[in-house]
């Protein structure tokens, strides 16, 4: 999976944004506990594509 | 004032209709009499009564199916021992399914109860799979939401119900055929219990008499019961037009045959308007108690009118009418305990097997299928689910006095040619829910039934007309073309299969409390089809509440559509629509409660806005088309709230969750994406006094102004430079102080404490996130007098890297009075990690108010600090 944490800053309630570049001008703003390891930031992305997808090309059954 | 009696089932419309001994068969008749100041009274249909306890599952969504994969069933020879493994089905041990478009040959589609369950598999009670083998196929939806289970049958099961594999047995020149569904997509209403219904079919050739019988599987005692009620569809072939019933008969008999027949139960014709599509429910009291040996039922052609064909289903016995728990599948049913108890809702039967009864709250004019959450939607006990009293209330089935006796109503008609009120206080009341005995008092509510789905229910072309007490059922749709009309108080309409209720262009409904919209609006979409009327004057409460299966449940489809609503509550499960669309006119209400919502599919949204027409609103809502006050919503498939074109949509407060555990809107095994806001094109929400959501942002191409709104999601905020939407959020993510802008789709600003130029309150720290990406917002709106000069300053702060640049500038170009050119700054030159003024002097040539822009110019993802913006 492509995709560049831009930066991070602390959130609120203990918990840390990471601004992530997933694709050309697309910016998605996590928001995970903080030292996130790198599957729960891929797992994050992931889903959020996965859930994206699903959106995109699903119709009515 | 002239009061006017109406009996639906004893009045007759010579009569004089003012005192209750001459009273009138139809409003229509009275409200051609009326007056302003005249009242309409109604008699009550019979009260609530106690059927006995039972189990309902409180989930309104839509459970969508599930397709049925490669190998995985089993198929057992042994009752109840085939398996079905399916990863992480999400069912219930209990829990009743629906199976559609399984093409194996064994039988498999139908309703059935499951257990053994797991995670991954369930087993089917009393399915036989005939042999052992793998099989594939069809999809399966879960019924149990719209299920009630009682805890003792008061029903007995006669013929045409549950899993069977052979048809009737045919006379000669007659066919007999068991009914299935083709597949799960069908909209071909081939049944509505289990999966199958028994159809007879006479040719030309064959006359009268016996056309075919089905010899019962042991000796039925029915010596309990005094009334049969069964489901009937004229499929096809010439019908009675001169009289509600058929030229066909069931009977009951004695003998295996169906020879001796004891029991005549005549059969509704399909009439002149009647549909082919729609299995009516009739009920039959026979006022005495059945036989007590009955061995086969038989249809009868009684008139010869030539080829004809004739679906049944679902046959049963029901109790003496006069006990409480004579329940038949004319019967409405729910949790009501009173008479006229508002808070909950009635439901009409889709079928009645032993403890099992499913509810209607799909797509009525097909059968119970799988596709499209028609099957699968759910009803809304308000959060009682559990062991309950279930109750059911008898409705009065309006037909058609004149014309076509087969047809049903119009129910409540009054049309323009009556006498008008002249203004509310004058208005015509039209009321139900007289007491059955004189009419004096007013105790309950009168439900009006067409059986067939077909015709209009209501319809009010009066001015100033006032109704309450009054149920709508199973009628086509029902119409409001009036002005100042009131739902004054307890108006349902129920499994009405066009628009629940549509209101007219230029009509005007001034008021409505506890009004209920329950399963249907399918044929247009909407449950409340607003083609350009006005809801509410603005004063009134103005409360609604949508039960069931519906694309939409508002949608205005009219310029002047316009709509204040006090509270507005919909517990449905939808197709590919918002809950709320409103492609044209202005909406608003003080509370939106939308749980499940429309949309249980990509496109679907809770709130949909798709307007820039700028038509003003009831409350001077001049620049906002969309106004709610307290909004809740979840589950309702990708997007809580959707602005599109430039529309506006202000919200007080938005709370939104999904997911599938507590309302079942799912899509097979997948859970959404969901946004809980998206701006698209050019439009603006504002959430101003925060809520708790659990699904993120999408800025997309619009403005999202939020307020203390608590996000509890990840990720939190989505956006793109391709798009260019803008975020201001204050107080962001709950947190007091906090702020956090996005700008153009490639800046996030926010507060910050590390870096400031005086150290003392914040400094804003811009951050571009995306590449090489121009960008300006406004900093200031300063009154600047003519002919004297104006600094503008504004300190920088460039950090570790001069890839970040700023101007100042000053809007001109004519855009504001006095200011004839664009006016700008220099850039910043000095060293990075360094503080760096800008400044900007202008003389306006008139009084005018000066628009200061920070114009950014970042070669890449760099970050930049501004401060202690001045003006002298």
């Amino acid at each position: 999976m492509s995709y560049q944490v831009i930066s991070t800053r602390p959130a609120a309630r203990g918990k840390v944004y990471y601004n992530v570049l997933i694709s050309e001008g697309q910016i998605i703003i996590l928001k995970l506990d903080p030292n996130a390891s790198q599957e729960a930031i891929d797992s994050n992305i992931e889903e959020y594509l996965f859930a994206i997808n699903q959106e995109n090309s699903n119709t009515t059954e | 004032m002239t009061v006017y009696y109406v009996d639906y089932q004893n009045g007759n419309d010579a009569f004089v209709g003012t005192n209750f001994a001459s009273r009138k068969k139809t409003v229509h008749s009275a409200a051609t009499l009326a007056v302003g100041g005249d009242e309409i009274r109604i008699m009550a249909s019979p009260d609530p009564t106690l059927v006995g306890t039972g189990i309902v599952t409180d989930r309104p969504g839509m459970n969508s199916s599930i397709v049925i994969g490669s190998q995985e069933i089993t198929f057992s020879g042994v009752t109840g021992f085939t398996t079905i493994t399916m990863a992480n089905h999400g069912f219930s041990e209990g829990d009743t399914i629906g199976i559609y478009g399984n093409t194996a040959g064994r039988f498999l589609d139908g309703t059935w109860e499951i257990n053994n369950v797991t995670t991954n598999k369930f087993n089917l009670v009393n399915y036989n799979g005939v042999g052992i083998s793998s099989g594939s196929g069809g999809r399966v939806v879960n019924l149990t939401q719209k299920r009630i289970l009682l805890d003792t049958a008061v029903t007995q099961n006669i013929a045409s119900f549950g899993p069977r594999t052979t048809p009737w047995t045919a006379s000669t020149n007659v066919v007999t055929t068991l009914q299935t569904s083709i597949s799960d997509q069908t909209t071909d209403t081939r049944y509505t219990e289990h999966d199958r219904s028994d159809m007879i079919s006479p040719n030309a050739t064959f006359t009268t008499g016996k056309a075919a019988f089905y010899t019962l599987p042991s000796t039925l005692d029915l010596s309990a019961y005094q009334q049969i009620s069964l489901r009937v569809k004229h499929v096809s072939g010439n019908t009675n037009t001169s009289s509600p019933y058929s030229n066909y008969s069931l009977r009951l008999c004695t003998d295996t045959i169906g020879n001796t027949s004891v029991h005549t139960v005549n059969l509704p014709a399909r009439g002149n308007n009647g549909t082919s599509s729609i299995f009516k429910p009739i009920t039959v009291d026979f006022g005495t108690n059945l036989n007590s040996a009955i061995r086969s039922v038989a249809l009868y052609i009684d008139t010869d009118l030539g080829a004809q064909q004739i679906a049944i289903s679902n046959i049963i016995a029901c109790k003496d009418s006069s006990s409480p728990d004579s329940l038949t599948l004319t019967s409405l049913v729910g949790l009501n305990t009173t008479s006229n108890n508002s808070n909950k809702e009635w439901y009409t039967i889709e079928s009645i097997n032993d403890r099992r009864i499913l509810l209607n709250l799909g797509d009525l004019r097909y059968p119970p299928k799988a596709t499209n959450g028609a099957g699968g939607s759910g009803a809304w006990f308000g959060n009682n689910a559990g062991s309950n009293n279930i109750y059911k209330r008898e409705t009065i089935e309006v037909f058609n006095t004149s014309s076509s006796p087969a047809d049903p109503g119009p129910a409540i008609r009054t049309f323009t040619s009556g006498t008008f009120a002249s203004n509310y206080s004058n208005n015509i009341i039209i009321s139900g829910g007289w007491d059955r005995t004189n009419m004096t008092t007013q105790t309950g509510m009168t439900y009006l039934d067409s059986r067939i789905y077909f015709g209009y229910g209501m319809v009010i072309a009066h001015n100033f007309i006032s109704l309450s007490n009054i149920g709508i059922v199973r009628f086509f749709t029902n119409l409001l073309q009036g002005t100042g009309i009131k739902l004054e108080n307890m108006v349902d309409f129920i499994s009405c299969n066009g628009p629940n209720l549509e209101t007219a262009s230029g009509a005007s409904v001034v008021g409505c409390v506890n009004v209920k919209l329950i399963a249907a609006g399918a044929v247009t979409g909407a449950s409340l089809l607003n083609q350009g009327a006005s809801w509410n004057d603005g004063t009134s409460p103005c409360d609604i509440t949508f039960v069931g299966y519906i694309q939409r449940a508002y949608y205005s489809n009219g310029a002047n559509a316009r709509a204040r609503f006090t509270r507005f509550n919909a517990f449905i499960g939808g197709g590919s629509d918002a809950t709320i669309d409103i492609p044209t006119g202005n909406f608003s209400s003080d509370y939106v409660t939308i749980f499940p919502g429309g949309g249980s599919v990509a496109t679907g949204a809770g709130i949909r806005s798709q307007s820039n027409n700028d038509i003003p609103g009831l409350q001077a809502q001049v620049d906002d088309q969309v106004k709610i006050g307290i909004c809740t919503m979840g589950s309702v498939g990708t997007i809580g709230i959707w602005g599109r074109n430039a529309s506006k949509i202000s919200v007080k407060e938005h709370n939104y969750s999904t997911g599938r555990s507590s309302f079942g809107s799912y899509y097979g095994n997948v859970l959404f994406a969901n946004y809980s806001l998206r701006a698209d094109t050019g439009s603006r929400i504002l959430v101003g006094a925060g809520g708790t959501v659990n699904r993120g942002v999408d800025i997309a191409s619009g403005s999202i102004y939020l307020n203390n709104l608590q996000i509890n999601a990840s990720p939190e905020v989505s956006f793109s430079v391709a798009s260019g939407g803008n975020l201001y959020s204050k107080n962001h993510d709950g947190v007091s102080g906090e702020f956090y802008n996005v700008l153009a789709g490639a800046y996030v600003i926010t507060e910050d404490i590390t870096t400031r130029h005086t150290a003392s309150g914040y400094s804003w720290k811009i951050e571009c996130v995306n590449q090489n990406y121009d960008a300006e917002f406004m900093i200031a709106k300063v009154a600047a007098s003519a002919s004297t000069s104006i600094t503008f300053k504004l300190y920088c702060y460039r950090a570790s890297s001069t890839g970040s640049n700023a101007r100042l500038k000053v809007l001109g170009n004519n855009r504001i009075a006095g200011i004839t050119s664009d006016t700008f700054s220099s850039g910043l030159s000095g060293a990075v990690n360094t503080w760096e003024e800008l400044s900007l002097t202008i003389t306006p040539s008139d009084d005018c108010v000066a628009e200061v822009f920070l114009v950014l110019d970042f070669s890449g993802t760099h970050t930049m600090y501004i401060d202690d913006f001045s003006v002298t």
